[in-house]
């Protein structure tokens, strides 16, 4: 019993450890970006701050333009994300629920693009975008964006178990074939929906390589450019650093404690079939 | 008969398919296979952005096997990609064999461990890049404590890569307890009972009964973190250490294809890492079906 007892108190000293050093480095980062200056860069290290100050915040968010980035990236997440939801779910549901020439070969076809990185890609749709006067535009990381190889599998998947009497009885109805798939099929799909949104939208708000090629210009750079840029720029004030890494970090986590049922079955729903 | 009156002929159904797949043929027509067939054109090719690209046959593709840099950045790519699948993977199967046996607070601590997966890659590599700083980060200040000596971390060459990586793990550890802790939820307990009736110990039903019903788990986290791996760039950029001591595989082709405008030999590697990613592929699906028949 005795023994029993001291396994399980080693068992939680290792998960609080854990819990611990997951943790703290956000103590860190938001820590030292509300310091007063005297105290972010010193030996030893102040822990706790003694005074709090949010004068960085202002200066940070209007002054270096992160409020900018901030709005950038936003609605390039959100555009994407609303688009990706849109086309996804309606060709999953026309490879689903109707029957055409060559169905399986073009589905196939899709699919195994899958497997191409996005490497091979990158190149010659830098050029093809710059042909065509996209570059340093966000219309250059939108427009890519906007189909979804992965998001059309997934909704084919979750169509699969949408029983053929739904369509059918809104065809006697008279509906009209959009209606159908909108009013009947899609409330239907709401969780396979809610995963796929959020990944598509962290996708969108931490991508940094295409963007990275794409952008050229400070006002159109979005959070994760502005934050490298950042870092390059002000390695010697680590308060502004980690002002801008709080800005960029902390919204995303506080929407993710609430949504975190739909993300915990989301991972477990596309990664693991 | 025109177009219009031929559209309006086809019936509902079709013509809902057709005004569907017809737009989504165009843009992935667009955005994928163009590109990937004009990325081959141009991996034959010399080509930048002054001259019209010059036909060079196999040239590229030859060129990567002598090619110390590609090397480099492979040797980079593969220690990150083994390290983090391996000692990420150990650590992650670790915690969530713990979490899964607490009868209180399991949902709170893969909460806890779930927040640096929402961190982009950038902030966190801007978050550690302020641990490790040599002079007035924290990191070395703990080891003070114990007294240990002023590290370099990614300021030296022998360090650079461990630290990135080490920071890599801290970051994708909660994903992948996630993963097992859904396998862990799929194992029935009455296997684990039988096995207290036969006087089994902790360690003897890890190994005897759950690893080997985990093995899709293990199989899929194994290649998908491979080839998640093989691509890592985002955190290697923005922690890089010096000497190229941090350039992975993608930071080489991008700097090539776009800082040195060799667009032909970038294609040609890029093209490389497509084929590791088949071949990571296709020995999935081999031990896939492997695991299908046995069971």
């Amino acid at each position: 019993m005795l023994k029993r007892r001291s396994v399980g108190f080693v068992k939680w000293i290792i998960l609080m450890a854990g819990g611990f050093t997951m943790v703290f480095p956000f103590y860190w980062m938001i820590s030292t970006s509300v310091k007063i200056q005297s105290e972010v860069m010193t030996i030893p290290p102040v822990l706790i701050p003694t005074e709090i100050t949010f004068a960085r915040y202002g200066r940070v968010i209007h002054e270096l333009q992160f409020g900018r980035f901030f709005f950038n990236s936003l609605y390039i997440a959100v555009a994407v994300t609303l688009a990706v939801l849109f086309t996804s779910s309606i060709v999953g549901y026309v490879f689903e629920k109707f029957e055409f020439r060559y169905r399986n070969a073009i589905f196939i076809g899709l699919l195994s693009t899958m497997m191409v990185p996005s490497a091979v890609t990158m190149i010659p749709l830098y050029l093809l975008l710059g042909r065509v006067g996209l570059v340093n535009s966000h219309l250059a990381i939108i427009l890519p964006a906007l189909g979804n190889v992965f998001g059309i599998f997934l909704m084919r998947q979750t169509m699969q178990s949408i029983p053929n009497e739904f369509i059918e009885a809104g065809r006697i109805d008279g509906a009209p074939e959009f209606t159908i798939f909108l009013k009947l099929i899609l409330p239907q799909t709401k969780a396979t929906l809610s995963a796929l949104a959020i990944f598509t939208f962290m996708g969108q708000w931490n991508n940094f390589l295409w963007p990275l090629i794409v952008l050229s210009s400070q006002g159109q750079y979005t959070l994760p450019l502005g934050l490298r840029m950042f870092q390059g720029q002000y390695w010697t004030d680590m308060g502004l650093v980690m002002t801008g890494a709080t800005i960029s970090v902390i919204p995303i986590i506080i929407v993710f404690l609430f949504m975190q049922k739909t993300f915990v079955k989301g991972i477990t729903l596309t990664g693991l079939k | 008969m025109s177009l219009i009156e031929r559209i309006k002929a086809i019936d509902a159904k079709k013509r809902f398919v057709l005004a569907v797949l017809v737009p989504a043929m165009v843009f992935f027509a667009f955005f994928s296979f163009i590109p990937i067939i004009y990325a081959f054109f141009i991996s034959f090719h010399e080509l930048d952005f002054l001259n019209p690209p010059s036909f060079v046959g196999l040239d590229n593709y030859m060129r990567l096997g002598d090619d110390t840099h590609l090397f480099n950045s492979l040797v980079v790519t593969v220690k990150f990609a083994v390290s983090t699948v391996f000692i990420g993977g150990l650590f992650a199967f670790s915690f969530a064999l713990l979490i899964n046996s607490v009868k209180r607070g399991a949902a709170a601590l893969r909460t806890v461990y779930f927040l640096p997966v929402m961190t982009s890659l950038v902030a966190v590599g801007v978050i550690w890049g302020w641990l490790y700083q040599p002079r007035f980060g924290l990191l070395n200040e703990v080891l003070k404590l114990f007294g240990i000596g002023r590290q370099m971390w990614l300021s030296s060459p022998a360090t650079a890569l461990p630290s990135a990586i080490a920071a890599s793990i801290w970051q994708g550890m909660g994903f992948t307890i996630v993963i097992f802790l859904a396998g862990l939820h799929g194992i029935p307990q009455s296997y684990y009972e039988a096995a207290e009736v036969d006087g089994a110990s902790s360690l003897q039903k890890v190994w005897n009964i759950t690893i080997p019903l985990l093995r899709p788990t293990f199989v899929y986290l194994l290649i998908t973190g491979f080839i998640g791996g093989f691509q890592v760039f985002d955190q290697l950029y923005v922690m890089s250490g010096p000497l190229n001591s941090t350039r992975g595989f993608i930071e080489l082709l991008y700097t090539r294809a776009f800082s040195y405008y060799q667009m032909g030999r970038a294609a040609a590697m890029a093209f490389l890492l497509f084929a590791i990613i088949v071949t990571l592929t296709l020995i999935q699906f081999r031990l896939v079906s492997r695991g299908k028949v046995e069971h």
